[in-house]
């Protein structure tokens, strides 16, 4: 009994080994680390977001090498049949696909979403939203973009509304929590100081537990932030993956070389 | 004596009950495979009847730009038509594979034409044309790998005898020339 069950572990173990697709541990999968996690973030929500409101899931991948695959048109399509993104029965899924030794880009597209995003659609994505940042070595912001016009397209076609920021380029949004930010510590800055003049007025000292209790958000590390996330400012996680659905692909999308 | 009588009998009706079942099982197995194949196949049909549908446009757009290389549009139409007008397996190969050399001409002929390459209809036509290529090279592998399962099944014994009495024969395979893709990688 011992024995079968360490055969049937090594079986395990080299069947996993054989298998040359890398598995995926939320929407976006950045083997080749090309994607800053400030992006990962934005991403991440964004397709979340696109998930609770549509059902339709876009998934990221980019590896190092796609070996011992020849052709991103094959590679892509084992990704899709192993990952199995978009919601089952509906097909609506989509993977983008970046391999760094073979420079090649792939948007690989579902069933369910080759009518709103079909092959030349896939194509002019990638000329016009992610290949010019490609061309400056930046692939972060070509994966975000890419990301954010493929979330926008679907967004548009099912007739939802997404939040704004798949519109407007990260840095906008950056600018705007910015300036939040610095409000909200102005505020505090000044409440403080104004207790301060308090405190010396009645003879009162006023340091130590006295920040705790004014911002009780602020006394429990992230907690008071929290909120900043869902807005899309802070860096506290895309949350609550729940994996891909089954979706079916028949190898619709377009490639392009970089 | 009696009792024994009677289990023989009970012991010859459970192997025919045995025997029914697996019948009537690998005849059901057999037919959902069959089904399978011409689903699969209905899949490539599907996708070289699109292509064939993208054919007129793409070639009138570089028409546009290459009206005197009629060589390569008459090869193109004459592919198209004997694809539209095989019905088998093997004559839609056949079809796929000379429409796939007259298309890689065609668009070996926008390499000599900078406007037509950057012109955008063309660039579309070209990633539907390479989308539905590929299509067709994921329906090829799923009709395949449908049709080596069933002539596995109905080779092997003893599923071979069901078959045989229901007169099943091999499928064949959807068999493409090795040669280049028509569509030419785009690259920057």
């Amino acid at each position: 009994m011992k024995k079968l069950f360490l055969l049937l572990l090594i079986f395990i173990a080299a069947s996993t080994f054989a298998d040359d697709i890398p598995g995926y541990s939320g929407y976006v999968n950045d083997y080749a680390q090309l994607i800053t996690e400030k992006d990962k973030t934005s991403m991440e929500e964004v397709a979340k977001e696109v998930e609770e409101k549509t059902g339709a899931q876009i998934a990221v991948l980019t590896v190092k090498s796609m070996s011992p695959y020849t052709s991103i048109d094959q590679f892509g399509m084992a990704v899709a049949e192993k990952w199995k993104v978009g919601e089952k029965d509906k097909d609506t899924g989509i993977i983008i696909i970046l391999t760094m030794e073979e420079r090649q880009v792939r948007i690989e597209v579902g069933y369910g979403l080759e009518g709103i995003i079909n092959d030349a659609k896939a194509g002019r994505i990638i000329d016009n939203n992610m290949m010019p940042y490609f061309r400056g070595g930046d692939f972060s912001a070509g994966f975000r973009r890419g990301l954010f016009k493929i979330a926008d397209i679907i967004g548009n076609e099912m007739n939802v509304e997404l939040d704004e920021r798949t519109k407007m380029d990260n840095n906008v949004t950056e600018t705007l929590c910015m300036v939040i930010f610095f409000i909200f510590i102005a505020y505090i800055f000044v409440m403080m100081i104004r207790r301060m003049n308090n405190a010396k007025r009645t003879g009162r000292r006023y340091y130590g537990s006295s920040f705790g209790t004014m911002y009780p958000g602020y006394g429990h590390g992230r907690g008071g932030f929290g909120g900043f996330s869902s807005r899309g400012c802070g860096g506290f996680g895309g949350g609550g993956f729940g994996g891909f659905g089954g979706g079916g692909f028949g190898g619709g999308g377009a490639s392009r070389g970089f | 004596m009696k009792n024994k009588g009677l289990m023989i009998v009970l012991i010859i009706v459970a192997v025919v009950a045995i025997i029914f079942g697996w019948y009537i099982s690998t005849r059901n197995s057999l037919v959902t495979l069959d089904e399978q194949t011409s689903s699969t196949w209905a899949e490539i049909d599907n996708q070289l009847q699109r292509r064939s549908d993208l054919i007129p446009n793409l070639v009138n757009t570089v028409k546009g730009y290459a009206k005197h290389e009629s060589d390569v549009f008459n090869n193109v139409a004459e592919a198209r038509s004997k694809l539209a007008g095989a019905t088998t397996v093997e004559e839609k190969a056949d079809g796929y594979n000379q429409m796939q050399s007259a298309l890689g001409r065609l668009l070996a002929i926008a390499e000599n034409y900078p406007e037509l390459k950057s012109n955008t209809n063309f660039q579309a036509l070209q990633d539907e044309l390479a989308g539905t290529e590929n299509r067709i090279s994921v329906a090829r592998k799923r009709y395949n790998d449908s049709v080596r399962t069933f002539n596995t099944k109905i080779k092997v014994f003893p599923s071979s005898i069901v078959a045989g009495n229901m007169g099943f024969e091999k499928k064949s395979y959807f068999e493409i020339a090795d040669s280049a893709r028509a569509v030419p990688q785009v690259q920057f």
